[in-house]
Parts: C-alpha cells; sequence; structure tokens
C-alpha cells in the first residue's frame, strides 16, 4: 500500500534588530488537526447524514 | 480486551500518544477533534514517522494489532470519560482499515455494549444514516460511531 505523509514545512528565519517577522503558515496548523484529510472526508460524510430518530 | 494496553500519555486535551513496541519501536498518536456537528468529535489516529510527520495510512506490520487497539480503546474511555456527551466519529482510511475496524467491534461487541452505545454510518439513497451497530450480519458500514452510555 502508497503511504501519503503530511510534510509540514518550516522555514528556519533569521531576524535583525529593529525588524518585525510574519510568520506565514503553509499548512494547516498541526495544533488544530493532525488528520486534516480524514477529518474533511468525515465531514463530507456528516454533512450528509440523516441523525433524525436516533441520535 | 483480552491483552493490556501500552502505557499511554494524554499531551493535551485533544491528544493522546503512546509507543508501540512490537518488532520496532513505533510512536503513535491518536487526535481527537471536534466538528462542529452536533457533539460529534472525529478520531484520528497515526503513527509519527522519525521524521516528525504523520502518516494514517501506513500498515505497521508491528505485530501488535490487538495491543495497540487494546491501547486506543484505553484512550477511548479515557477521552468519554472527560467528555460523556461526545460522539465519536471514526472511520478506516482505506476500505480495508475499515474492515479491520469493523471486525475489531464485532469481535469485542459484547464487552463493548457495556460502555458504549455503537452505531455503523450506512448509506442510503444520496445521504448516510447512522444505524445500530449489528454484530451478527456483514452491513456495510461507511463510519462509526460510539457514545459512552451515561
Amino acid at each position: 500500500m502508497l503511504s501519503r505523509k503530511r510534510q509540514v514545512k518550516v522555514k528556519r528565519i533569521s531576524k535583525q534588530k529593529g525588524e518585525t517577522v510574519v510568520i506565514i503558515k503553509t499548512t494547516i496548523d498541526p495544533k488544530d488537526t493532525l488528520f486534516p484529510e480524514k477529518v474533511a472526508r468525515g465531514k463530507k460524510i456528516l454533512d450528509n447524514t440523516d441523525f433524525s430518530g436516533l441520535l | 480486551m483480552g491483552r493490556p494496553p501500552y502505557p499511554y500519555e494524554q499531551v493535551k486535551t485533544t491528544r493522546y500518544t503512546f509507543f508501540s513496541l512490537g518488532k520496532t519501536r513505533i510512536e503513535k498518536v491518536v487526535d481527537f477533534v471536534p466538528y462542529g456537528i452536533r457533539n460529534v468529535i472525529n478520531l484520528g489516529f497515526g503513527d509519527v514517522s522519525p521524521d516528525g510527520t504523520i502518516d494514517d495510512e501506513v500498515s505497521s506490520n508491528n505485530g501488535d494489532i490487538v495491543k495497540v487497539m487494546a491501547t486506543i480503546i484505553e484512550i477511548l474511555k479515557d477521552y468519554t470519560t472527560q467528555h460523556p456527551d461526545a460522539l465519536i466519529f471514526f472511520e478506516g482510511s482505506t476500505k480495508e482499515r475499515n474492515r479491520l475496524y469493523h471486525r475489531i467491534l464485532k469481535s469485542y461487541y459484547a464487552q463493548f455494549k457495556l460502555e458504549f452505545d455503537l452505531y455503523g454510518i450506512v448509506a442510503q439513497e444520496e445521504s448516510y444514516k447512522p444505524v445500530p451497530f449489528d454484530p451478527i450480519n456483514n452491513a456495510e458500514y461507511f463510519a462509526f460511531l460510539i457514545k459512552r452510555i451515561a
């Protein structure tokens, strides 16, 4: 089976005195979820799920 | 579960880690993410690769699947004790993985139903519907929902 990995890119930067550093995140924040694809897939199912009468 | 689980650590409110000690030592991570739909929480599970990335599709073949599953169930119990209203949603990253989860739930259904209500999500026309998990017949479930019995 092919494995699919999610790369989290981190770029090391240097800062001069007096400069403001703006960090732009290139991926979903891993602090929010480690499995964004799985969460997205699940949301697709849940958005089309009829919960009436059971839960 | 028949086998004792691995010791685990809750590293934050929604995240647990443990080590699978089979043929090799593999760090595992279990992550709970709220969907914002009712009280549904996604249960994600994967391996932490040596480079720090997370892989939820790898087949570790570490020879300890029963013990790993026992650990995930213990984590599930711990999390749902802390969040008793949570409705835990999970699905396999592949059809094969989904069938594996189905087999595990069937095998441990007698023990599981003492603490949890189990549902399978089935397709109905163009949508999905949760139905009580059937441990006898081989229904095709697209995902599973688990709710701790209060």
